[in-house]
């Protein structure tokens, strides 16, 4: 009587434990998902002015305690005290080291001077240039989020930063 | 049960004291034209035009001077003829607003009218087209264009609803056009009833505006108007606003992004329908509306039926001026309409009124010491599209923009009530109409990003599978080289000398007729 009860509870318990096991494994991890949460507030310019080659590496660092949180020169303060709250951290100065935050800007190829050379193309981060060698380059003005990384991949300096088009009517 | 929860009402709202007896027996007389007229570039929808005519052009009543370059908004017409001048002026809009102007020169010569719409030409879209050409749009106040308000139609139109609701204290020009243009009102609807196949039209109008109604009865009494009908509405504010009109109407609560084409309902204001019906029938532009000017502060208050352009200066003169120590202009009704600090500033096609009042008629007190908030919950009751004021203010001001989207801040129709209820005279509407800017560019801002991040790991992806692609291929040829492709190269070899001893021959051949050909 004792050892079946023994069995049945010892049974139980594998089960479920088993259970818990395969549930635990399809959630992401802690770490997983405050990469995530860190990601979602960065401003996903791609910029690599935090140091990182990207928004994705640079909320990995933070998540790992192996990057500050003020080292994102377009997110700014408010991104600083989003991540403080998040995080738990103290607020702190933005790093102007890296760089200062701007008014939103997307790069314009002046199109007469452009030799056609496609290394922009290969600097864009989000594949906003649309272009092939020894063809005209053009940004795409909807897509470019306005991270400067292809004004230094131009041979001819043809490519310029200007403001970003007013918000227009937003479509809900 | 709560108010209004009986049918054919609306949630929230406050009665308001209607001061409507000022202005609404005078009858509607011809303000007169200006020396100047003046047209603000930036438009209702945000857009701004680009003007098509040159200073010093002259220019006749209904010419288009102005064109917003995505085609949404019609085109700026002038409305007098005269001498185009530009002009960087004040206006409500901003202090930087560029203004389009005419030097008019009183003979008020009109360009040719567009040919009258019947027959085969009286087609759903040669009317649309129509409407945009002689610049018809919302004439209630939002500004919007008609002919893009019909077309976001999918299905068929059930019912029109004239709106000649003014549930703002003072104004009553709606109503002053319905009692003496009751006919033309309803003509001009039912023609659009019979273009758009809707079965079915509505004028409502606030129950305690009985000569409005008279009028309207006496018209349909004649039995020439078959689908036409009355509808009363509660004498609350804001009983005219679109929303509480459709669900006062039918009891629909339109949710966030629809509008009332989405659910088969139309709405349109008392003078659009007039301006409609002019477009269609004369091929007039929209060159004048009917404006109140009321107030304490005005000598004969009075409506005035004014050239769209004309500055707010030469109406109060029309009125008999100012009376001396009122000097606080509001543009538009007193819960909705804007203060404004210069008499340089021009009407414009959804200008309603144009008041002078003592700040003590004022409904909310404008420039009171805010009080720390109480939570009373008054605002919540009286919201009318039952938002929560008091959740939302909380998140405005501490710019949490993700929270304020969830509460819908968007839906804020920015009517005024919840300032009135407020005991602690918080200017909440104030608040909401910053917050809505600051929370649009942050919707933008956040659709950038998420559409960056997307692209970017499409990248991320791309390149990953390129470089996969460039190892798979070079293992290839390594793999082919390394084991066992003696045979092939051996075979190659084998060809190349073939070809070359192929090539050898024929060059011996080809030397033999060479050294033939000129014998």
């Amino acid at each position: 009587m004792t050892l079946i009860a023994v069995l049945l509870i010892v049974g139980l318990f594998g089960l479920l434990g088993l259970l818990l096991e395969t549930l635990a494994s399809r959630m992401p991890t802690n770490e997983e998902s405050l990469v995530l949460e860190i990601e979602a507030l960065l401003p996903q310019t791609q910029c690599a002015q935090c140091g990182f080659p990207g928004c994705r590496p640079y909320a990995e660092a933070i998540a790992r305690h192996e990057a500050d949180i003020n080292q994102c020169p377009p997110g700014g303060d408010p991104l600083i005290l989003a991540l403080a709250d998040l995080l738990g951290r103290e607020p702190m100065a933005a790093d102007e080291t890296r760089g200062r935050q701007k008014d939103p800007a997307v790069a314009v190829i002046d199109e007469p001077r452009c030799i056609g050379c496609a290394l922009c193309l290969k600097a864009c981060p989000v594949d906003a240039i649309l272009g092939a060698s020894r063809y005209l380059h053009t940004v795409i003005a909807d897509e470019c989020t306005g991270c400067e990384l292809c004004i230094p991949s131009c041979p001819v300096d043809c490519i310029e930063m200007v403001d970003r088009p007013a918000y227009g009517r937003l479509s809900r | 049960m709560k108010p209004w929860q009986t049918p054919g009402d609306f949630c929230g709202g406050i009665p308001l004291a209607d001061r409507k007896s000022l202005s609404c027996e005078a009858p509607i007389r011809f303000a007169g034209t200006p020396h100047h007229l003046l047209y603000p570039l930036d438009l209702p929808s945000g857009h701004r035009a680009v003007p098509i005519v040159r200073a010093g052009d002259s220019v006749k009543s209904g010419m288009p001077m102005a064109i917003c370059p995505d085609g949404f908004d019609p085109p700026i017409c002038a409305t007098s003829s005269g001498i185009v001048i530009f002009q960087e002026g004040p206006s409500h809009l901003g202090p930087d607003t560029p203004l389009i102007g005419i030097e008019t020169d009183g003979l008020d010569l009109k360009s040719p009218p567009l040919p009258r719409l019947e027959g085969e030409a009286l087609c759903p879209e040669q009317v649309l087209e129509r409407l945009h050409a002689c610049g018809i749009l919302g004439m209630g106040g939002a500004g919007f264009p008609t002919n893009e308000k019909i077309k976001r139609l999918w299905g068929p139109l059930q019912l029109l609803i004239i709106n000649g609701a003014e549930c703002e204290p003072f104004l009553t020009c709606d109503e002053r056009a319905l009692r003496e243009k009751a006919n033309e009102v309803l003509r001009s609807a039912e023609l659009l009833a019979r273009i758009f196949n809707i079965p079915r039209i509505l004028v409502a109008l606030e129950s305690s505006r009985t000569s409005a109604m008279a009028s309207l009865r006496t018209a349909l009494n004649t039995g020439e108007f078959s689908l036409c009908g009355l509808f009363a509405l509660p004498d609350r504010y804001p009983a005219g606003g679109e929303r509480q009109l459709i669900q006062t109407v039918s009891g629909l609560r339109m949710n966030g992004g629809t509008h009332p084409v989405d659910h088969g309902m139309l709405c349109l204001n008392v003078q659009t329908v007039l301006a409609v019906g002019a477009a269609i029938e004369k091929g007039e532009s929209l060159t004048r509306r009917i404006i109140t000017i009321s107030g304490s502060g005005i000598q004969q208050p009075s409506n005035l039926d004014v050239l769209i352009g004309t500055p707010i200066e030469f109406l109060l003169e029309a009125c008999g001026g100012i009376r001396p120590g009122l000097q606080h202009l509001i543009l538009g009704g007193p819960m909705m309409g804007f203060s404004v600090s210069s008499t340089q500033i021009p009407v414009t096609k959804t200008t309603t009124a144009l008041l002078v009042l003592d700040p003590s008629e004022l409904p909310a007190p404008s420039n009171a010491v805010e009080q720390p908030c109480i939570r009373c919950g008054a605002c919540m009751d009286t919201c009318p599209q039952g938002l929560l004021p008091q959740s939302l203010h909380d998140q405005v001001r501490a710019k949490r923009m993700a929270e304020v989207e969830s509460l819908h801040l968007l839906d804020c129709i920015e009517c005024g009530c919840c300032d009135v209820v407020c005991p602690s005279l918080i200017p909440l509407t104030d608040r909401f109409r910053a917050g809505k800017k600051l929370l649009r560019r942050y919707l933008a801002d956040e659709r950038l990003a998420r559409k960056a991040q997307s692209r970017h790991q499409a990248r991320l992806a791309r390149l990953q599978r390129d470089q996969l692609e460039r190892e798979q291929e070079a293992e290839a040829r390594k793999n082919a080289l390394g084991q066992g492709a003696q045979p092939q190269i051996q075979e190659a070899l084998e060809r190349a000398r073939l070809k070359r001893a192929q090539r050898l021959n024929a060059a011996k051949d080809s030397g033999k007729t060479d050294d033939s050909e000129p014998n």
